[in-house]
């Protein structure tokens, strides 16, 4: 969702404040995706991921009457701060450090603009989310936080300064570190082959392709 | 250029397509490096694979379903509030109207496993939210949340219980909080380690409690005040002798003896001075204080009353007793009454008109000019005529001050066993200690 030029956040801020049902709308519609994915990137599965982003937004409404931000920024600190704790109790809840899982089940993948494309994308975008995922969880928690606020929410690099309170050239070096990290575990991941079951790859799809199949690789 | 600030650039560019200024320029400068920049590629290539979540969307129905409930939320939040309903009019039209949740009672269809938030017959359109496994494990209460509370509630117990032992700490005779005061000393000379030391805190307490008591005296605060001040004291003061006798020789107990008799004799100059502020009956308990100091006072050990009928209604009382001073007065319930006709050393007789229907006194006692005074309930009565067999006393009177008040329990003397001629209930009393 786009925020609209004509209104002030700082307005929105306020109006939510005392509770009002649009400018609590508009915060959520604004914010929602933002922490689905900065939640999405952590946790397991789409369902976990859903668990943990309502979570997040039941604290953010029954936290708005004492919230002190006063801008877009301060306030995305603050919702994600809560997203964060929230992700982090879901881990104390399992009482153990999130497990790598590489495949995920069918019904617990996660929704893109890939799943309007043909078979080859939609298995493409799942495998790298799910290796994605468990790299992630490889990072330091500077670095991971970093990683997300920068290239998966898109936050621009003194943006991430403000949201973590760090200085930008601090950012910028735990943002080489964490990308790096990330991409050590890519290729280690990358590197283990998957020798039968119903796993999607996809050289398995080109290949079905190449003979004629219709994608359904096993 | 560092590493760090091309890759910065390069994902600036690739991330955002280099929408700020600044990134722009960073990223028109790497101009130059784009080919040289293999050895950033693997990171870039790291950027790439978070593709697949920079590009995820909450299902259309997930998101819906958590607005409705995100909202129902802060609808139920301020119904909780009582505040009065703060939406503003939507006339800048810049406010997206949300479209309402379903009405209870509509006939469309509820997922299966997914429970209605509230059912009853108050529920309103937003309370319809239906709630999936998301809000239940949402609305939870959790663990630390539970701890946290508890948490806080004990250490606010702990601080009103600190503040409340602080200022009793502080608190001074006759203030509600002295009995807690008097606790903390108590706990504090059980913890004593010695006779000695137990001693040492009892003097201390005494000579406390013996200062707020003139205090009490130059305020003119001869109420709760002066009595509790006056009451510690006494027991202090009783509780130092106590425990000085379990002192042994040598250990520092020619010391404290020393300060016991200086504390006496401070404190039988203090009680001597404050008696002539004091009303009747807090001097017959200050007597009595000045008794167990080893004052020689009064004491009055009984009395014995003598009803004329015949035409004049006069009562005699004879007080009997020891230290009666030239000048003293008759007490009736702890009050002057009566004329006074005469005044040895050992007994006090005086007259007081009256008739039969008055109470019988609780208590006679005598008061002497020094302000000291004393009282007994063993009281006889007498009709004129009658022989001592006669006598009606009062049972369990008492006639020696001693550290319990003169005014003791049994003070009723018209029990039955009257050898007189009228009934108990008609024996003829002096009036109630009024002149």
């Amino acid at each position: 969702m786009t925020w609209p030029s004509s209104l002030p956040f700082e307005l929105a801020l306020e109006r939510a404040r005392v509770l009002d049902q649009g400018a609590l709308t508009m915060l959520y519609r604004r914010f929602m995706p933002v922490v689905y994915r900065f939640v999405l990137a952590r946790v397991s599965g789409v369902q976990v991921a859903e668990d943990v982003t309502s979570e997040t937004f039941l604290a953010v409404v029954t936290g708005i009457r004492g919230m002190r931000a006063t801008d877009e920024l301060t306030f995305a600190a603050w919702v994600l701060g809560i997203a964060r704790n929230k992700v982090a109790t879901h881990f104390r809840r399992q009482s153990t450090q999130p497990a790598t899982r590489p495949w995920l089940p069918e019904d617990d993948q996660p929704i893109t603009v890939a799943d309007e494309g043909d078979p080859l994308a939609i298995i493409t975008a799942r495998e790298s989310w799910a290796e994605v995922v468990a790299a992630l969880n490889q990072l330091t928690e500077e670095q991971r936080a970093v990683v997300l606020y920068r290239c998966v929410l898109g936050y621009a690099t003194d943006d991430v300064a403000r949201l973590l309170d760090r200085q930008a050239n601090a950012i910028r070096a735990l943002q080489f570190r964490g990308l790096a990290s990330l991409a050590r575990h890519l290729n280690a991941a990358a590197s283990v082959t998957s020798p039968g079951g119903k796993q999607h790859t996809v050289r398995n799809v080109r290949k079905a392709r190449e003979e004629g199949g219709n994608g359904d690789a096993t | 250029m560092q590493p760090e600030d091309r890759l910065d650039a390069l994902l600036s560019l690739r991330v955002h397509g280099a929408s700020q200024p600044d990134e722009a320029s960073s990223a028109h400068a790497l101009n130059g490096y784009h080919g040289g920049n293999e050895d950033l590629q693997p990171l870039l290539d790291a950027n790439d694979r978070l593709s697949a979540l920079r590009i995820a969307e909450p299902s259309t129905d997930f998101a819906d379903q958590l607005e409705a409930l995100f909202l129902a939320t802060a609808a139920s939040m301020e119904n909780d509030d009582g505040a009065e309903w703060t939406s503003q009019p939507h006339d800048a039209g810049w406010l997206p109207v949300r479209e309402a949740p379903p009405l209870i009672g509509n006939d469309d269809p509820t997922l299966p496993g997914i429970p209605w938030r509230r059912m009853d017959s108050e529920a309103t359109e937003t309370d319809a939210t239906p709630l999936r496994r998301l809000p239940i494990g949402s609305l939870r209460q959790t663990t630390w949340r539970r701890l946290l509370w508890s948490a806080v509630a004990a250490a606010l117990l702990v601080a009103i219980g600190a503040t409340t032992l602080t200022a009793a700490a502080a608190a001074g005779p006759g203030t509600p909080l002295y009995g807690l005061h008097r606790w903390e000393q108590n706990v504090q000379v059980s913890m004593a380690s010695d006779p000695a030391a137990r001693t040492q805190l009892h003097l201390s307490y005494a000579q406390d409690a013996l200062a707020a008591l003139n205090v009490a005296i130059t305020r003119h605060q001869t109420d709760s005040t002066y009595d509790d001040a006056l009451a510690t004291f006494r027991d202090e003061m009783n509780a130092a002798l106590s425990n000085l006798h379990a002192v042994s020789t040598g250990n520092g107990r020619d010391t404290l003896e020393a300060r016991v008799a200086q504390l006496r004799t401070q404190g039988s100059s203090d009680l001597h001075t404050a008696l002539a502020s004091l009303p009747w009956p807090k001097r017959v308990a200050t007597t009595i204080v000045l008794y167990n100091l080893g004052n020689m006072t009064l004491t009055v050990t009984h009395a014995d009353l003598v009803y004329s009928s015949g035409g004049q209604h006069l009562w005699t009382i004879t007080v009997t007793g020891s230290g009666f001073q030239s000048g003293a007065v008759l007490l009736i319930n702890g009050q002057p009454a009566g004329t006074v006709t005469s005044v040895s050393p050992g007994a006090l007789v005086a007259q007081l008109p009256g008739d039969d229907s008055s109470p019988s006194p609780g208590t006679i006692g005598v008061g002497n000019p020094d302000d000291t005074a004393s009282v007994t309930s063993s009281i006889t009565n007498h009709e004129a005529g009658d022989d001592s067999s006669g006598a009606q006393q009062t049972p369990g009177a008492q006639t020696t001050p001693t550290t319990d008040d003169h005014g003791g329990s049994g003070s009723d003397n018209s029990g039955s066993g009257s050898g007189s001629s009228d009934t108990s209930a008609a024996t003829p009393t002096p009036s109630d200690g009024q002149p």
